[in-house]
């Protein structure tokens, strides 16, 4: 068994990042602070997670080269791309074979707002880590040291082999037990469009890290958040946690559903979708069908005491102007779909309230077509 | 719910289905979900009287400035269904009579069922007609039903008679045919649900119709 910690490379003109390398060997990973200049090739080579500062202004030798632009390394972004080639061993000749290189890089930046201006705020990490081929963007003031250390644990774990007729080892990265209702999370993953064939073999699986960082855990997908599962059931997020906090049978088969695998707390609390669906399932079943309501008052039999009961039969959950999802539910006839760019196809859709359409000018311009045409035509039957 | 199945076989259609085979023949620039239904299941379908009068009805509604848009697509829906389906309406399966014990039995359950979720509904045994009428028939003859309706499909089980929404029915479909996306399969079906036409089931992501 490979006892080895993931080790962190973290890449910052502030000295004062010392401290954020202690907090981060005390979460079980092993890091080490460098100013750009004393990056030492050994310790790129052994980094499971790079942290890049984006804007490095104290860097005494690039300013030796500024008037060279090809040498000049303006930034963070700029430097992945150089760390990248040194992490694969690419050049400088076709001499030198590239060997890919799991290791994950992840611009830290205080200052995402201006790099990702014009980008709503929602899609900010994923539309700049897109962009520049890094796995991940994180805000250094706002996220915890814990998640850079899941991410390092996470990057360090990828499968070493790459096979989507037989991905054990990537189940096994994601912790799907073997449940009643495995294949259908199967079925869901696959849908969802996984690099787990030759991207991610080409990639030594860090494809694979980036698709779940960018692509599932901030959309609802085959992994859900609390709002999402609680409304499978017909509760809010408050009777869902009153449910999981219950000692009921009912309980348990919740907990099963939880999401365990790598970064499981990295975006909050997700559940399995396939695992929360089958449980709405064996509620209705067991019932003889329903709707959300239905299910909600047989779970709050089941739990033993009053649940908070969502109380929309078809419920939809909105997005604002910076996409973030709204966490007031409405009816689906009151609400039109969305389009947003960079949304995946595979996940939720996005919606807003009909209500909005005219203070959301900017979302209204994203309706899709069909529920466009929907609500500006006369609606008479043309039959 | 949700089976890994792709056979429908012998069923009878409600009128919820219909009205989102209908509207789903109104898609703009999307997939018609009836197209493929059509292909795949409707020589297996049939329909009682009671619904093929009950879609003649919303599709002559008379639309009143202030109505809801709902009604509109509703009747939208109907119309479009009306003139699709036209040979299999007009073969529809008459109510029998006198009407035997088990289907008064079966529109007296599913009276007592949409009490039960709105005390204060007064609504008789003539708003059920099809559900009962349709349940009643495919017991006798060993199909399923098709219905959008929670009560109907709650009654069909207890009178054994298999039953599906139309998302299942369109689960089938994307099963059975390889030249039809799932997200394709999902964008239609929820056009047809934010019209405020039921399907029958909730849909968030085309995830859901696996």
């Amino acid at each position: 068994m490979n006892t080895k910690r993931p080790f962190v490379l973290i890449i910052d003109d502030d000295a004062g990042q010392e401290a954020f390398a202690l907090s981060l060997g005390q979460l079980g990973v092993e890091a080490l602070h460098t100013l750009p200049d004393d990056i030492k090739a050994v310790d790129l080579a052994r980094a499971d997670l790079v942290l890049v500062d984006e804007f490095i202004t104290d860097w005494n030798a690039r300013e030796t080269v500024k008037d060279q632009p090809g040498l000049f390394v303006r930034d963070g972004i700029a430097l992945s791309g150089v760390l990248r080639a040194g992490l694969e061993g690419r050049g400088p000749s076709m001499e030198v074979r590239p060997s890919p290189s799991k290791a994950a890089i992840v611009l830290r930046t205080g200052h995402l707002d201006f790099l990702a201006a014009g980008t709503p705020t929602f899609m900010r990490p994923m539309a700049v880590a897109g962009r520049h081929d890094l796995e991940w963007v994180a805000e250094k003031q706002s996220t915890p040291a814990a998640s850079f250390a899941a991410l390092a644990t996470a990057a360090a774990s990828l499968p070493e082999t790459w096979d989507p007729s037989a991905p054990t080892a990537q189940l096994q990265w994601l912790q799907l037990a073997d449940t009643a209702w495995r294949d259908r999370a199967l079925s869901q993953i696959e849908q969802c469009r996984p690099p787990w064939s030759a991207l991610a073999a080409t990639s030594a699986g860090r494809q694979w890290l980036a698709w779940f960082l960018q692509k599932i855990l901030p959309f609802p997908t085959f992994l859900i958040d609390d709002l999402r599962a609680a409304a499978f059931l017909g509760l809010t997020q408050e009777g869902l946690q009153a449910l999981m906090d219950g000692s009921s049978g009912i309980a348990q088969d919740l907990a099963a559903c939880l999401y365990i695998g790598q970064l499981s707390e990295f975006a909050g609390r997700r559940w399995w979708r396939a695992g929360i669906a089958s449980l709405r399932q064996e509620v209705l079943a067991e019932m003889n069908d329903g709707d959300s309501v239905d299910i909600a008052s047989r779970l709050t039999k089941l739990h033993g005491a009053d649940l908070a009961i969502l109380a929309v039969s078809n419920p939809v959950f909105p997005i604002d102007g910076d996409y973030r999802t709204i966490t007031e539910a409405v009816e689906i006839e009151d609400a039109v779909r969305l389009q947003p760019d960079g949304w995946p196809i595979f996940a939720d859709t996005p919606w807003l309230a009909v209500s909005e359409l005219k203070n959301e000018p900017e979302l209204a311009k994203l309706v899709v077509l069909q529920d466009r045409l929907n609500f500006d035509s006369d609606e008479s039957s043309d039959d | 719910m949700n089976q890994v199945t792709t056979e429908l076989a012998s069923h009878f259609l409600d009128t919820g289905p219909l009205l989102c085979l209908g509207l789903s023949t109104k898609a703009t620039g999307g997939l018609v979900i009836a197209d493929y239904y059509d292909a795949e299941f409707l020589c297996d379908a049939r329909v009682v009287e009671a619904v093929a009068a009950e879609l003649a009805r919303q599709a002559s509604e008379q639309l009143r400035p202030g109505d809801s848009k709902m009604k509109g697509h509703r009747k939208k829906a109907a119309g479009a269904a009306k003139y699709r389906y036209k040979s299999l309406l007009e073969s529809a399966v008459a109510r029998p009579s006198p009407a035997p014990a088990d289907l008064e039995q079966i529109e007296k359950a599913l009276t007592e069922l949409a009490k039960l979720k709105s005390p204060g509904n007064t609504s008789g045994p003539e708003k059920h007609k099809g559900e009962a009428e349709s349940i009643h028939w495919a017991a006798g003859e060993k199909a399923s039903l098709v219905a959008c309706d929670n009560d109907a499909r709650r009654v069909a089980k207890y009178k054994n008679v298999p039953s599906a929404t139309f998302v299942e029915v369109v689960r089938r479909v994307g099963r059975r045919r390889k030249d039809v996306t799932t997200s394709a399969l999902y964008d239609s079906l929820q056009a047809i649900a934010v019209a405020g036409i039921d399907i029958g089931e909730r849909l968030t992501s085309p995830l859901d119709l696996t």
